[in-house]
């Protein structure tokens, strides 16, 4: 009797035990404690021009240098990968939604995008600091093809950033032109 | 001789395995702009096995391809709209890579919606009833369009000068995150009244009703501070504000009793209680 009774006291703690090992933990850490390795190995070369009736602090100008270099990342990682998930920390929910709609798992695009250099021209700012649209004129695109070409590309955008949960998040875009330019140390 | 022809045999290999060089396919319905939402591109080619990507300004999207009669068929199983601008069909097989540059419009009559951001969002009339409005018109997919009124610009900004009344307002009717609130303001003078009660032998005293500049009924909870001398002593007492009046029970303690009512900076004129009965 007293082995039948260890016995199922054994069965049940072993019960409790495997169930805990084989919950689905939710292991995505909140931003603040992630490493953001795209953002991180990132860089690119973005000078502010404020036009707008708001004049920014000069905190106001690095944050929103910073946080231009990370979105940028990521929408090159989106170019080059569709990799909607990667980035959605710089993404508003309605922009997150929108590329979303033609995402069915990653897929490596054959060109490689990078950003080079951009000229950010602010031309509304919000009292509060949560709206920027900006045109961002002389944005400096290289294209990288598959067998080792480069292109590079001058190209103006209008965007539209929101400031939300701790850093700005693209939420709306309208590429205005592009046009291709010739790089002398590389041969087009 | 064994050697030579191990070589030869290598060689051999080696070239087999760079693959063939296919054509180009032909693009039989070339145009310079693709509908995002609803194409089919057709290429001739008499080849087999190709793979296809649409390479957008913001991702690359797999394209379903169908494949007869020396003719490939292309289109997106999403039929959805995306982002615009300059875009590449990367049509691929082993080695072979062709591209092809278009324009990607997502239609002739896009649905247009016009973003109302506020700032702020709660307005103090005390000190101005000015509030910053930025607006930018979008379509369904989050481009940008150029503002309808003003065909030359993306963006729009002006200082609004909003209604003096208190309440919760929406920028844009239909949408409740466009809301903002216009708070009242500080009072700017405190009618008292004082009566006496007998059997209890109190002054009843009654603070209000306090208005704002703009005739706004001052807000719920402002703290009203009653503050009265009885002899060589002086009493505070506080009530809070309901509907722009407050009152207070005041023991009379001497027969010469003076009072007035203090709401931040703004105070009563001075009473006699002995005189207001």
């Amino acid at each position: 009797m007293k082995i039948v009774f260890l016995g199922l006291i054994g069965l049940t703690l072993s019960y409790f035990v495997l169930q805990g090992r084989i919950m689905n933990r939710n292991g995505e850490k909140p931003i603040f404690l992630r490493s953001d390795k795209i953002a991180e190995q990132h860089k690119t070369k973005i000078d502010v021009k404020v036009h707008s009736m708001h004049k920014l602090e000069p905190f106001e100008v690095e944050t929103l240098i910073q946080d231009y270099s990370n979105i940028w990342a990521h929408l090159n990682h989106l170019y080059n990968s569709n990799d909607v998930e990667a980035g959605k920390e710089y993404y508003t929910e309605d922009w997150f939604r929108q590329i979303c709609k033609h995402y069915n798992g990653k897929i490596k695009s054959a060109i490689k995008r990078e950003d080079q250099s951009h000229e950010l021209h602010v031309q509304n700012w919000s009292t509060d600091g949560l709206v920027c649209a900006a045109i961002d004129s002389n944005l400096l695109l290289k294209y990288i093809y598959p067998n080792k070409e480069i292109v590079y590309k001058k190209a103006a955008i209008a965007i539209v950033l929101l400031f939300q949960g701790d850093h700005w998040r693209v939420d709306a875009i309208r590429f205005i032109k592009e046009e291709s330019i010739i790089n002398p140390k590389i041969k087009v | 001789m064994r050697t030579l022809f191990n070589y030869i045999s290598i060689l051999l290999l080696l070239v087999s395995c760079k693959g063939k060089i296919l054509p180009s396919p032909v693009w039989v319905n070339k145009i310079d702009t693709v509908s995002a939402i609803n194409f089919n591109l057709i290429f001739a080619t008499k080849e087999k096995g190709w793979k296809a990507n649409l390479i957008s300004y913001s991702q690359p999207v797999p394209l379903v391809i169908n494949f007869s009669d020396s003719t490939l068929s292309l289109h997106s199983k999403y039929q959805e709209g995306i982002t615009e601008g300059p875009a590449t069909l990367h049509l691929f097989k082993g080695n072979n890579n062709f591209y092809y540059f278009f324009y990607l419009k997502n239609g002739t009559n896009p649905v247009i919606k016009q973003k109302d951001y506020r700032s702020p969002k709660t307005v103090n009339p005390d000190s101005s009833l000015l509030q910053q409005q930025i607006t930018h018109d979008i379509d369904f997919n989050r481009n940008l369009t150029l503002i309808r009124k003003r065909e030359d610009n993306y963006f729009h900004e002006k200082n609004l000068l909003i209604t003096s009344k208190e309440g919760v307002y929406r920028a844009q009717k239909d949408i409740p995150l466009s809301a903002y609130y216009l708070q009242p303001g500080s009072c700017i003078n405190i009618p008292l009244k004082a009566i006496y009660k007998k059997a209890r032998n109190t002054y009843e005293v009654t603070a209000g009703p306090l208005k704002d500049k703009h005739n706004n009924t001052t807000a719920d909870g402002t703290l009203v501070a009653f503050i009265y001398n009885a002899g060589k002593y002086n009493y505070r007492i506080e009530r809070t504000l309901l509907n722009g009046v407050t009152t207070v029970s005041i023991p009379e303690k001497n027969k010469t009793m003076q009072l007035k009512a203090i709401v931040h900076h703004t105070e009563s004129a001075t009473i006699n209680l002995k005189q207001t009965l």
